[in-house]
C-alpha cells in the first residue's frame, strides 16, 4: 500500500511537472511581442495572382511564372509617413518595365496605376517607373541624398524568404544602394494588379488681339465652371455642351486692358466699332464672325466638355457649338481664337505714365482707369470741395522698385526694405518740371494720390493728365501734368 | 497524513521551480499597449510616455505614427489590432472607423471620437531663409511670389497637412483680396494642372492623379516632416507646416490671420467654402474628398482593442491634467475634451468630458 502511495505520489509529481511546464512555455509564447509573418503556409505559386493591363491588353501571372522571369535583386527600405524607417532589406523580384513590356510598353504620356487587393492604390509617372525618379533619404539620418540608379520592382522575396501574407505574395519595391531608403507610401503591398493609364492631356488656346494670351487647359476649366463663366447647349442629340462664351474669351483680348473680372473685360465700344473674330482649328480650318455677332451673345459657346467627358477625338479639344451656328460654324480642334481689329479700332492711349526704377513700364490711360476700378483707387477732397481720384503714389512705385516682375492685381508688390534702406522719388511734368521725396515719405502712404480725375471728370487741361495731390502736400509739391515717375536708388 | 502534506510541498514546490525556470519578463511582462498616432503627434506622446509609464510601470506603450488615414488604415484595412487610434484630422475617425464593421458582425471599429488638442497651419521657416526679417503675416504672399525664394509644401495626396495648405492659400485670397494667391503659387506651378472650381460660393481644388513640380523653387514632398530637413539644409526657405511641429523642432514660425490658418472654430463657416478633392481613390474607404474644418485631433480606443482597460487608464491619463501639461509643454495646443456620441463612451472616461462636440 506505502509503495503504491508513493507511485502514485511520484506520478502526479511527474504530471504535474509536464502540465506546468507545458502551461508555461505556452503562456511565455503568447506574451512574445508579434513577430513578421513568414511564407504563407501554402505558397499558391500556381494560382492566378495578379494581372497588367494596358487598355484592351492585359495579362494574368501565377506567381510560379512571376519567379520564373529574369529576376534583379537589389537593396531596399522605407521611410514612412513620421520618419521611422524600416530597411533596407535585400529585394527580389521582377523589374515592373518588363512586366510592362509584356502589354505595349509605357510611354511618356502615361502613368501607372498599382493596386492592392484591399483597394489600396498608388499612381507611379512614367519617369518614376523608367528613370527611378523617387527621393531618397539616407537610412541612418532621414536626410534627402541623392542617388544613383533606381529600380521599381514587383518583389516576391525579401532577405531570402517569400513575403509572408503581411507584405505579399507580391509587394512594390524600389531597389537602391544599401545606405538609402524611399518614402514609405509607393511600397504597395499586396499588389493584385498594375494598370498602364493615359494621363489627361492639356492643351492650350491661343487668344490674339490687342494683346495675346495662351490660356492653358486648366485656366479655361477654372473659367468655365457654373459659378464662373460657365455656359451650356443641349443640342438636337440630347448631348449636352459645356464651356465658355465666345465673347468672354474675346473679351481678354479685345483691348490692352487686362482685367481679371471678364465680364467687365469686353469692350462694348471696341466690338461696335466692328471688328472680326476668327476662330481656327489645328489643321487650320476657320470661320470669320463679326463683332456685332459674337457681342455678348451667350450662344455662342467654346465647349471643351460633351455630356461631362473630354470632347470626342476628332473635335478635341474645343468646339464652338451653339444654337444658331451652322455645323461648318461649328469649328473643331480649336486652337487659335483671333480679334482682327481694324486699325483704327483700338484707339491709341491719350496717354501715358512713364515708371522708372529697378525695371521701367509705360501705364497707359486705359491701364490706369483699369487698375483704378479694380481695386487701388484712393480719393481726397481739397479745400474748395473738388473729389480728387486716383492711385496711391506708393502703388506706382513698387511695380518698379525693384526687379521683381508683379502681377497686375498684386497689391503687395512694394519692397518695405528697399523703401527703410531709402530711394528717392522723383515725379516729373511734361515740362520738365519736377518734385522729389524721400522713401519715407512715400512708403504705403495713401495720402499722396496720383489722380486722374476731378469731380467725376478727367482733370482740366492745364492740369491734364495727371496731377499728385493729398492733405499734405504743398501747392508746389502737388505736381501738374504728370509724365513720369521715377525711383532714384543711392 | 504526513505523506500527504508531503505530496503538497512538493507539489508547491515544484510549481515554484517551474516559474522559477520560465525566460526572464515571461511572468512579468508588461501590457504593450499599442498606440497608433499622426505624425504630429509623434514628439508630444513621447513625452506623455516617459510619465505615463513611470506611474504605470505595468504598462508599456508602443508608439507608432502615421499619417492621420493610415492611422486608420492600418486599424479597419489592415486589422492591425491597435488600443489607441490619435488623428490629426477628428473627423477622419467617425468619416472611417464608424462606417465599417468588425469581422463576424461585432460592430463598428469605433463609434465614440474625443476631441482633445488643435494646431494652426502657417509657415516654418529659418533665421537663414530669404527676406526672413522681411516676412510678416501681411506679406507673406508676395515674399513666397518672388523668383529667388524656394517654399514646399507636403503632397496633398498623401498628407492631411498638404491638403489643408492648398485651402489655406485658396481663404488667403479672399483675405488678402488677391485673387491670384493659389494660381500664382501653386497652380502654375505644377503638371498635370491643378484645377479651381468655384461653384455657389464654395471653391473645390480638384489634385490630379499624378502631380509633379515643374518650377524648380518648388518643393513636394509625402509629408511635412520632410520638408523640415530641406528647411534646415537650406534647401528651402520656407514650408507650411503645423505651428506645433514647427516649434517642436526648434524652426521659426509664421503665425498667420485666424482667417486662413485653419485653427478658428470661430471661422469654421468660412473654411467650408474650399474643399479638396483628390482625383485618385489611394484607399478603398476613403473618399478622397475633404472638406475645410478647423484643425482638431481626435482619439478613440477600437473596439477590437486588445487592450481596453489600459487604454482607458492611458486616455484618463491623456486627457487629464498631467497629460495635458506635458502635451503644451511639448508645444501641442490642446482644447478641452468633448465626444461626439457620450453614450458609447466608457464610463471611466466620462467625468473628464466636458461637453459633447458639435
Amino acid at each position: 500500500m506505502r509503495k503504491t502511495l508513493r507511485e502514485i505520489v511520484v506520478l502526479s509529481l511527474v504530471t504535474l511537472v509536464t502540465i506546468a511546464a507545458t502551461v508555461g512555455v505556452a503562456a511565455c509564447k503568447q506574451s512574445t511581442p508579434p513577430v513578421e509573418e513568414g511564407p504563407a503556409a501554402s505558397d499558391g505559386t500556381s494560382e492566378s495572382v495578379f494581372t497588367v493591363s494596358k487598355g484592351s491588353e492585359s495579362k494574368t501571372y501565377t506567381l510560379a511564372a512571376i519567379k520564373a522571369m529574369p529576376a534583379q535583386e537589389g537593396w531596399g527600405g522605407i521611410m514612412n509617413s513620421s520618419g521611422v524607417i524600416s530597411g533596407p532589406f535585400k529585394q527580389k523580384g521582377v523589374p515592373v518595365t518588363k512586366l510592362l513590356d509584356d502589354v505595349g510598353g509605357i510611354s511618356a504620356s502615361d502613368a501607372v496605376r498599382v493596386t492592392a487587393k484591399d483597394g489600396y492604390s498608388m499612381t507611379y509617372s512614367y519617369d518614376q517607373i523608367v528613370n527611378g525618379n523617387f527621393t531618397t533619404l539616407d537610412c541612418s539620418t532621414g536626410e534627402e541624398v541623392p542617388h544613383g540608379k533606381l529600380t521599381v520592382i514587383l518583389s516576391y522575396e525579401e532577405d531570402g524568404a517569400a513575403l509572408g501574407e503581411r507584405h505579399g505574395p507580391l509587394r512594390v519595391a524600389i531597389l537602391n544602394s544599401d545606405t538609402q531608403v524611399t518614402e514609405g507610401h509607393w511600397w504597395v503591398k499586396w499588389v493584385n494588379s498594375i494598370e498602364v493609364i493615359a494621363l489627361e492631356q492639356s492643351w492650350s488656346l491661343s487668344l490674339e488681339g490687342a494683346i495675346t494670351e495662351d490660356m492653358d487647359s486648366a485656366t479655361f476649366e477654372s473659367g468655365a465652371a457654373p459659378g464662373c463663366h460657365g455656359a451650356s447647349w443641349t443640342d438636337a442629340d440630347g448631348r449636352v455642351w459645356e464651356g465658355i462664351p465666345l465673347w468672354l474669351l474675346v473679351g481678354r483680348v479685345d483691348d490692352d486692358n487686362p482685367h481679371s473680372k471678364e465680364s467687365q473685360a469686353f469692350n462694348d465700344a471696341v466690338a461696335d466699332a466692328g471688328y472680326e473674330v476668327q476662330v481656327i482649328a489645328a489643321d487650320g480650318y476657320s470661320k470669320t464672325f463679326t463683332s456685332a455677332e459674337v457681342k455678348r451673345n451667350d450662344d455662342m459657346i467654346v465647349a471643351f466638355r460633351c455630356d461631362g467627358e473630354p470632347i470626342e477625338e476628332d473635335k478635341w479639344p474645343l468646339r464652338l457649338v451653339g444654337p444658331d451656328l451652322t455645323k461648318g460654324q461649328m469649328v473643331s480642334q480649336i486652337v487659335t481664337m483671333k480679334v482682327v481689329l481694324p486699325q483704327t479700332a483700338v484707339p491709341e492711349p491719350e496717354w501715358t505714365l512713364h515708371l522708372e526704377g529697378a525695371l521701367t513700364e509705360d501705364i497707359t490711360d486705359s491701364y490706369f482707369a483699369a487698375a483704378f476700378v479694380d481695386c487701388h483707387s484712393a480719393s481726397w477732397t481739397d479745400d474748395e470741395g473738388h473729389a480728387w481720384e486716383g492711385i496711391p503714389l506708393w502703388l506706382f512705385v513698387g511695380r518698379v522698385d525693384d526687379d521683381f516682375k508683379h502681377n497686375p492685381n498684386q497689391p503687395g508688390a512694394f519692397s518695405d526694405a528697399l523703401a527703410d534702406a531709402g530711394y528717392e522719388v522723383q515725379v516729373i511734368a511734361a515740362d520738365g518740371y519736377s518734385k522729389a521725396f524721400t522713401s519715407a515719405e512715400v512708403k504705403r502712404n495713401d495720402d499722396m494720390i496720383v489722380a486722374f480725375r476731378c469731380d467725376g471728370k478727367p482733370i482740366e487741361e492745364d492740369r491734364w493728365p495727371l496731377r499728385l495731390v493729398g492733405p499734405n502736400l504743398t501747392k508746389g509739391q502737388m505736381v501738374s501734368q504728370i509724365t513720369e515717375i521715377k525711383v532714384v536708388f543711392p | 497524513m504526513a505523506l500527504v502534506r508531503r505530496v503538497v510541498c512538493c507539489t508547491l514546490a515544484v510549481f515554484s521551480l517551474v516559474v522559477l525556470l520560465l525566460p526572464p519578463g515571461c511572468s512579468r511582462e508588461p501590457v504593450r499597449l499599442h498606440i497608433l498616432e499622426a505624425g504630429s503627434l509623434v514628439i508630444p506622446f513621447e513625452e506623455v510616455e516617459k510619465e505615463f509609464e513611470r506611474q504605470n510601470p505595468g504598462i508599456d506603450l508602443l508608439l507608432e505614427g502615421h499619417g492621420s488615414i493610415q492611422v486608420v488604415r492600418h486599424i479597419t484595412e489592415i486589422h492591425d489590432e491597435a488600443d489607441i487610434a490619435a488623428v490629426a484630422d477628428y473627423s477622419l475617425l467617425p468619416m472611417l472607423m464608424y462606417p465599417v464593421q468588425l469581422p463576424d458582425d461585432q460592430g463598428p471599429y469605433a463609434d465614440w471620437t474625443i476631441s482633445f488638442a488643435t494646431n494652426c497651419l502657417g509657415l516654418a521657416y529659418t533665421p537663414q531663409s530669404a527676406y526672413s526679417d522681411e516676412i510678416d503675416a501681411g506679406n507673406w504672399h508676395e515674399i513666397l511670389s518672388r523668383e529667388d525664394v524656394t517654399f514646399g509644401i507636403s503632397d496633398p495626396r498623401f498628407d492631411a497637412c498638404g491638403y489643408r495648405s492648398l485651402m489655406l492659400l485658396r481663404l488667403a485670397e479672399d483675405h488678402y483680396d488677391d485673387t491670384d494667391i493659389l494660381e500664382r503659387l501653386i497652380v502654375r506651378s505644377f503638371r498635370p494642372a491643378i484645377k479651381v472650381r468655384e461653384e455657389e460660393g464654395v471653391c473645390t481644388i480638384q489634385v490630379p492623379e499624378l502631380l509633379e513640380p515643374i518650377e524648380r523653387r518648388v518643393t513636394l514632398r509625402g509629408f511635412s516632416v520632410q520638408l523640415l530637413a530641406l528647411l534646415e539644409s537650406r534647401d528651402l526657405d520656407y514650408a507650411f507646416q503645423y505651428e506645433s511641429v514647427a516649434r517642436q523642432h526648434g524652426l521659426e514660425f509664421l503665425q498667420l490671420p485666424p482667417e486662413v490658418d485653419l485653427s478658428s472654430a470661430e471661422h469654421a463657416h468660412e473654411y467650408q467654402r474650399v474643399r479638396v478633392k483628390i482625383d485618385f481613390r489611394r484607399f478603398a474607404t476613403v473618399t478622397p474628398e475633404f472638406e475645410g474644418l478647423p484643425i482638431v485631433y481626435g482619439v478613440t480606443i477600437p473596439r477590437n482593442a486588445p487592450h481596453k482597460k489600459e487604454a482607458v487608464e492611458f486616455l484618463r491619463f491623456l486627457l487629464g491634467p498631467g497629460g495635458r501639461r506635458i502635451l503644451e509643454d511639448a508645444r501641442q495646443p490642446v482644447m478641452p475634451p468633448a465626444v461626439d456620441n457620450p453614450a458609447n463612451l466608457p464610463a471611466q472616461l466620462r467625468a473628464l468630458i466636458d461637453h459633447p462636440t458639435r
